[in-house]
C-alpha cells in the first residue's frame, strides 16, 4: 500500500538545519498494523505527517497504492486524504462547537454524502464504538476514553483504507487506553491497514511489526508473533 | 451545508461570549452611527423632491455685486408677475411672502389668542398650483380673494378644535379673515413650510404701512419674497435668465445689470445653497459621510482584528477540519458565515439602537429639523445592503488568511506569534489615528463656537433682553417709558429693529460728499439708548438724538475710515444719505458686529426708524430676577392687552446664529465619543487574546520572580506603542484638517499645543485604562494555574 524511498524532510530555522527524516525507506503492506517508536525527535510524527500528506517531503519517493503522491498539489491531496485516510491523535482534535453525532459526521459533509446516508453511517459507527448514547454530548461534557472513541469513529467513518494515530492512547489511562487499542485492532482485523506512532511498548505490541526510527533513519524492524 | 455552516458560526460565537460581545457591540455602534448618518443625509436629500414638478421648479434669486458679492434669496412681486405673464418658458409662477409674525385673534372668544412666530405666509392660488398639497376641504380657489385663509389641519384643530374650520372667522390686526379652505400637515421635508396662508391681497389690509408701489416697483427686492417659476423643460433655464436680464435693463436700468445678476436656483439646490438661505451644507453632509465611513472602518478593524488575533485559539479546529477533508473554499465559507452571523446581529442592535435614539437626537440635536426616515423600504434596503458589505469587508480577509492556514502548522497550533502581526498593528493604528483625530476636532470645534457665542466685538450683550413689539402709538410709548423708569433693575431700554450680532440684516448703499458709494452699508436701527442699552462706545463725536428734523447718524469705524481715509474723523458733521433720507453723521461709534462673527465687520450706519423699531431692548442689571421678567410681563399686557408677551435674551438669540456651528460640534462631539469607544473595545479584546497567548510566558515570569507591575507593563506596552504611534500621526493630520476648517471663519481660535497634547494624553489616558485592566488581571493570576492551563 505504501512504499517510501530515500524520503528526506529538514526544518530550517534562521541559523539552524535539523534533518527530520534522513533518505527513510519504508513499506507497509494493505492490512498491516505498524507501530513506529523512538525516542523525541527522531522523526516519528514528521513520518506521520508526510505518510498523512499533512506535510510534504524535501526529497525522496511515496508511492500509495502505487502512485507517486510526494509532489500532489493540496487540491489532490485533500482529494487523496478524504476518501483513503482516517486519523487519530494524541490529543483527540474533537471540535468543541459540534456534538459527538456531528463530530464524527463531518468528514461525510466533506465528502459531499447524503443526509439520511451520513445519520445511518453516523449511527452505525457510533453504535459499533459504543458511544451512541452520548451522541448529543459536546466533546467537553465526555471522558478522555470516550472521546478517544469519538475520534477513532470520526477516522472511520469514511471507511478509509488506512488509518494514522498518533500517540491515541497518550492522553488516556491504561483502562482507556486499553480499550482504544482494543477497537484499532478490531478495526484491524476488518482490513483496514494501521500506521500508529506511540512511545508505549505496551501499545506496540498489539501491532504487527514495529519500525523503530532514530535521527530519521529505520535503526530496526521488530516483527510481532 | 449552508445549516452547518451557520449552526457552527452560531455556536462558535455563543462559545466565545467575551469576544463575540466586544465584536457585535463595537460593530453594532459603528453601524447604528452609519445608519444615522445616511438617514440624516437621505432626510436632507428628500426636501421638496416630493412636488410634482420639483425637477422643473426654479426660484428666482439674485446676486449683487458690489465691492463685495452679496446672495439675496428674495426678488421683487412685479417681477414675478412679469415671468408669468411674458416668459412663454414659464408654465407656472408663483409667490408668497414668508416667515410672517402676527397675533391671531379667534373671533367670539376672548381668551383664544395665539402669537404667530414667523409661520404667516401671503400667497394666492397659484402657490397651490405650483407645489404639491393635499387639499382636505375647500380648494385654493378661495385664496384669490381679499381676507381668506387657508389653514393647515394642525392649525385648524389649534384654532378651532374638532370642528371645521372652514367659513369661521378669525382676526389679525382687526381684520376679519375667513377660513377658506384646509390643507393636511405639510411634509416635514420641505423648506416651505407654514401653518396659516393667507391670501396675498389681505397683506395691505394687515400690513396699513406697506407702500402703495409694493406690488408694483420692481427694485422691491425682499427676502420675505418667494418666487418660484415651473419651466415647460429643464433646459430653459439659460434662456429665462438671458431674457430677465434684458427685462432688467428695461425696468431698471442700463445699469442695473452691472450691480444686479437675476438667476434660478433649482429646487432641489434650494436647501443646500446656504447663501439662498438654504439650512443644510451640502460640505456637512460630505464630512457627515467620511465620519460614517470612518467609523464603520474602524468597527470592521476591530472585527478582523480580533477574529485573526482568535486564530491562535482556532487553529487546530482548522486544522482538524483540513485533515477531515474540509477544503479551503469550505473553511472560507465557514468564516464567511460567522462574519455575516456578526454582521447580522450588530445590524438588528443598530437598527434597535437607532429607533430608541432618533427621538433623544430630534429632542436634544435636531431640533430645528427634526430627523425622519424617508422610506422604510430604502432604509431597510440599506441596512441589508450594509450587511452584505460589512460581511465581505470584515470577513473576507480574515476568512482567506485562516483558511489557507498550513495543515501541519495548524494542527500543531504552530501558527505565527500573535504579536507579531504586522498588518493587525496597522489595522490598530489606523483605527487610533481616526479616533484621535475626531477627538482633535471635536476640542477644535467645541473652542471655536464657544469662541463664536461668547465674543462680542464691540458690544456688550449681558443682561439685555428684547421684547417684540407689534405697532405701538405714541401713548402707549409714552405708558411703557414711564413704567420701565420706575423699575430699578431696568439700566436703559432701547426701541430698535434687532440687537447687535442678529440674523437680520438691513443695508443700502450710501451717498457721502455728494457722491453715491459703491460698497453697502449694513444698518443698525435703534434710537439714542441703543448705544447705552449694548455697551456701544462712541468714540468720536456725540450720540445721536432722537426725532430730529434732521435725522442723524453714526457710523462705525470701518465706515469712517471707507468714507474718509486719510482722517476718519473728518466724517464727523458731514451729511450723509442712508435708509429713509438725508442726514448728519454726529459721531463715531466702536466697531462692533451687526450680524454674526461668521461676517466681518462692514461699515455699519447706526439711525433712527420708527417703522423699523419693533423690538424693545431692556438692559437689566445684574441683580435681576425672575420677578423683573413678571414685571415687565404684567407691563406689557397693560399697555397691550391685545398682544402676546414673549421675550428672548440676547444671549440666547446669538446662540442661535452658530446653530449650524453648534451642530457640528455635537456630531463631531457624538464621532469622536462612538470611534473611542469602538477603539477601546478593540483594545480590550486584542490585549484580552494576547494575555490569554502569552499565559504560559506570564506563569514563567512569576515563578522566576516577575512583580505584577512589571508583567502588566509588559502587556500593556505594545499596544500603548501603537496608541502613542497613532498620537503621531493623528497630530499633524488633524492639524491640517482643523486649519481648513478655521479658514471658513473671519473670527477664529488659535490651535494652541496642548489642544493636540490633552487629545493625545486623553487617547492614551482612555488605552492606558483599557488595557491595564486586563495585563494586570493576568499578571495577579496564579502562576501555577496559567502553566497548568498550557
Amino acid at each position: 500500500m505504501i512504499q517510501i524511498t530515500n524520503l528526506e524532510k529538514f526544518y530550517r530555522t534562521e541559523e539552524v538545519e535539523t534533518v527530520a527524516l534522513n533518505k527513510l525507506n519504508l513499506e507497509i503492506k494493505t492490512g498491516e498494523f505498524v507501530a513506529i517508536m523512538g525516542p523525541s525527535g527522531c522523526g516519528k510524527s514528521t513520518l506521520l505527517n508526510i505518510l498523512g500528506l499533512l506535510d510534504d517531503p524535501d526529497a525522496g519517493s511515496y508511492l500509495f497504492n502505487g502512485t507517486e503522491v510526494a509532489h500532489f498539489n493540496e487540491r489532490k491531496r485533500a482529494d487523496l486524504r478524504k476518501h483513503n485516510i482516517g486519523f487519530v491523535f494524541q490529543s483527540f482534535n474533537l471540535i468543541d462547537e459540534l456534538t459527538v453525532f456531528e463530530n464524527v459526521e463531518l468528514p461525510l459533509i466533506y465528502t459531499g454524502v447524503s443526509a439520511v446516508e451520513r445519520k445511518t453511517r453516523v449511527e452505525e459507527v457510533l453504535t459499533k464504538m459504543q458511544i451512541m448514547h452520548r451522541r448529543n454530548h459536546y466533546p467537553q461534557q465526555l471522558s478522555g476514553g470516550q472521546q478517544q472513541r469519538v475520534a477513532i469513529a470520526r477516522a472511520v467513518v469514511n471507511k478509509p483504507k488506512l488509518i494514522l494515530a498518533d500517540e491515541p492512547t497518550g492522553n488516556l489511562d491504561s483502562s482507556n487506553g486499553n480499550e482504544v487499542m482494543e477497537l484499532l485492532t478490531d478495526l484491524n482485523e476488518q482490513g483496514t491497514t494501521i500506521i500508529m506512532v506511540t512511545h508505549s511498548e505496551h501499545d506496540a505490541r498489539y501491532s504487527h511489526r514495529i519500525v523503530r526510527l532514530l535521527d530519521g533513519q529505520t535503526v530496526m524492524e521488530n516483527i510481532m508473533m | 451545508m449552508l445549516k452547518n455552516y451557520f449552526k457552527i458560526a452560531w455556536r462558535s460565537l455563543v462559545k466565545r461570549k467575551f469576544y463575540s460581545a466586544l465584536n457585535i457591540a463595537g460593530l453594532a455602534l459603528g453601524v447604528a452611527c452609519f445608519m444615522l448618518i445616511y438617514l440624516y443625509i437621505t432626510y436632507h436629500n428628500s426636501f421638496d423632491t416630493y412636488h410634482a414638478n420639483a425637477n422643473k421648479i426654479y426660484r428666482l434669486v439674485n446676486v449683487l455685486h458690489l465691492d463685495k458679492t452679496e446672495y439675496e434669496k428674495g426678488s421683487s412681486i412685479a417681477m414675478l408677475r412679469a415671468l408669468q405673464k411674458d416668459f412663454p418658458q414659464v408654465q407656472k409662477a408663483a409667490i408668497s411672502i414668508s416667515k410672517q409674525s402676527f397675533v391671531v385673534n379667534i373671533e367670539g372668544n376672548s381668551n383664544k389668542r395665539f402669537k404667530e412666530d414667523k409661520t404667516v405666509t401671503f400667497t394666492d392660488a397659484d402657490w397651490f398650483k405650483t407645489f404639491s398639497y393635499q387639499w382636505v376641504i375647500g380648494s385654493a380657489a378661495g385664496l384669490d380673494e381679499p381676507n381668506t385663509a387657508v389653514l393647515t389641519q394642525r392649525q385648524a384643530c389649534k384654532y378651532f378644535g374638532k370642528e371645521s374650520p372652514v367659513g369661521k372667522v378669525f382676526s389679525i390686526n382687526h381684520q376679519q379673515i375667513k377660513v377658506v379652505g384646509l390643507i393636511a400637515d405639510e411634509p416635514y421635508n420641505t423648506d416651505l413650510n407654514s401653518d396659516i396662508y393667507l391670501s396675498l391681497s389681505t397683506f395691505k389690509n394687515v400690513n396699513p404701512k406697506v407702500e402703495n408701489n409694493y406690488f408694483t416697483d420692481w427694485g422691491y427686492i425682499m427676502s420675505v419674497h418667494n418666487s418660484f417659476v415651473v419651466l415647460n423643460s429643464t433646459n430653459q433655464q439659460k434662456a429665462v435668465e438671458s431674457q430677465l436680464k434684458r427685462m432688467i435693463s428695461k425696468r431698471l436700468g442700463a445699469d442695473a445689470n452691472k450691480y444686479y445678476t437675476f438667476k434660478l436656483l433649482p429646487l432641489k439646490e434650494m436647501h443646500f445653497d446656504t447663501r439662498y438661505g438654504g439650512t443644510v451644507q451640502k460640505s456637512l453632509l460630505y464630512t457627515l459621510a467620511a465620519i460614517g465611513t470612518l467609523i464603520i472602518l474602524i468597527a470592521g478593524i476591530n472585527y478582523v482584528n480580533m477574529t485573526i488575533a482568535q486564530q491562535a485559539r482556532r487553529s487546530v479546529e482548522i486544522g482538524t477540519r483540513k485533515v477531515l477533508g474540509g477544503s479551503t473554499f469550505q473553511l472560507f465559507m465557514q468564516f464567511m458565515a460567522e462574519s455575516f452571523l456578526t454582521a447580522f446581529l450588530a445590524v438588528i442592535i443598530a437598527v434597535v439602537l437607532v429607533w430608541l435614539t432618533i427621538p433623544q437626537l430630534n429632542q436634544t440635536l435636531f431640533t430645528d429639523q427634526p430627523l425622519h426616515i424617508v422610506s422604510y423600504k430604502n432604509f431597510y434596503l440599506f441596512c441589508l445592503q450594509a450587511l452584505f458589505l460589512i460581511t465581505i469587508g470584515t470577513g473576507i480577509y480574515p476568512a482567506l488568511l485562516l483558511s489557507r492556514m498550513s495543515i501541519f502548522k495548524a494542527i500543531k497550533n504552530n501558527v505565527w506569534n500573535l504579536s507579531a502581526g504586522t498588518n493587525r498593528k496597522i489595522l490598530v493604528v489606523i483605527q487610533n489615528v481616526v479616533a484621535q483625530a475626531l477627538i482633535v476636532g471635536t476640542i477644535v470645534i467645541v473652542k471655536q463656537v464657544q469662541f463664536l457665542r461668547n465674543t462680542d466685538k464691540g458690544f456688550n450683550r449681558d443682561f439685555v433682553m428684547t421684547i417684540p413689539l407689534g405697532e405701538t402709538s405714541a401713548s402707549q410709548k409714552e405708558q411703557l417709558n414711564q413704567s420701565l423708569r420706575n423699575m430699578p433693575d431696568v439700566q436703559s431700554f432701547s426701541y430698535c429693529h434687532r440687537s447687535p450680532a442678529s440674523e437680520s440684516m438691513r443695508g443700502s448703499t450710501v451717498m457721502y460728499n455728494g457722491r453715491w458709494q459703491d460698497w453697502p452699508a449694513r444698518y443698525a436701527i435703534g434710537d439714542s439708548a441703543y448705544c447705552k442699552t449694548f455697551g456701544i462706545k462712541v468714540v468720536a463725536g456725540r450720540n445721536i438724538r432722537s426725532e430730529q428734523a434732521v435725522p442723524e447718524f453714526l457710523v462705525n469705524e470701518t465706515m469712517a475710515i471707507r468714507l474718509s481715509p486719510k482722517n476718519p474723523s473728518d466724517v464727523v458733521n458731514k451729511n450723509l444719505v442712508a435708509g429713509d433720507g438725508k442726514g448728519v453723521i454726529v459721531g463715531i461709534v466702536k466697531d462692533f458686529n451687526v450680524r454674526s462673527l461668521l461676517e466681518p465687520i462692514e461699515p455699519s450706519v447706526l439711525l433712527e426708524d420708527k417703522f423699523a423699531q419693533t423690538n424693545l431692548a431692556i438692559k437689566l442689571s445684574d441683580k435681576h430676577n425672575a420677578q423683573n421678567i413678571d414685571q415687565l410681563k404684567n407691563i406689557y399686557q397693560r399697555v397691550f392687552p391685545d398682544q402676546v408677551f414673549a421675550y428672548q435674551f440676547v444671549d440666547e438669540q446669538i446662540a442661535m446664529l452658530y446653530k449650524k456651528e453648534i451642530l457640528q460640534q455635537k456630531l463631531i462631539g457624538i464621532a469622536a465619543t462612538v470611534a473611542i469607544i469602538i477603539s477601546s473595545l478593540g483594545l480590550l479584546g486584542l490585549v484580552s487574546l494576547i494575555t490569554l497567548q502569552r499565559t504560559k510566558e506570564i506563569g514563567i515570569r512569576k515563578v522566576l520572580g516577575a512583580s505584577v507591575a512589571r508583567i502588566g507593563v509588559m502587556l500593556s506596552t505594545e499596544l500603548l506603542q501603537m496608541v502613542i504611534i497613532a498620537v503621531l500621526i493623528a497630530v499633524p493630520i488633524s492639524l491640517w484638517a482643523m486649519h481648513q476648517w478655521l479658514q471658513n471663519f473671519v473670527y477664529r481660535i488659535h490651535i494652541s499645543w496642548w489642544v493636540y497634547a490633552l487629545a493625545g494624553c486623553t487617547a492614551i489616558l482612555i488605552a492606558l485604562i483599557t488595557v491595564s485592566l486586563q495585563s494586570v488581571k493576568a499578571a495577579m493570576a496564579n502562576p501555577v494555574k496559567s502553566l497548568r492551563s498550557e
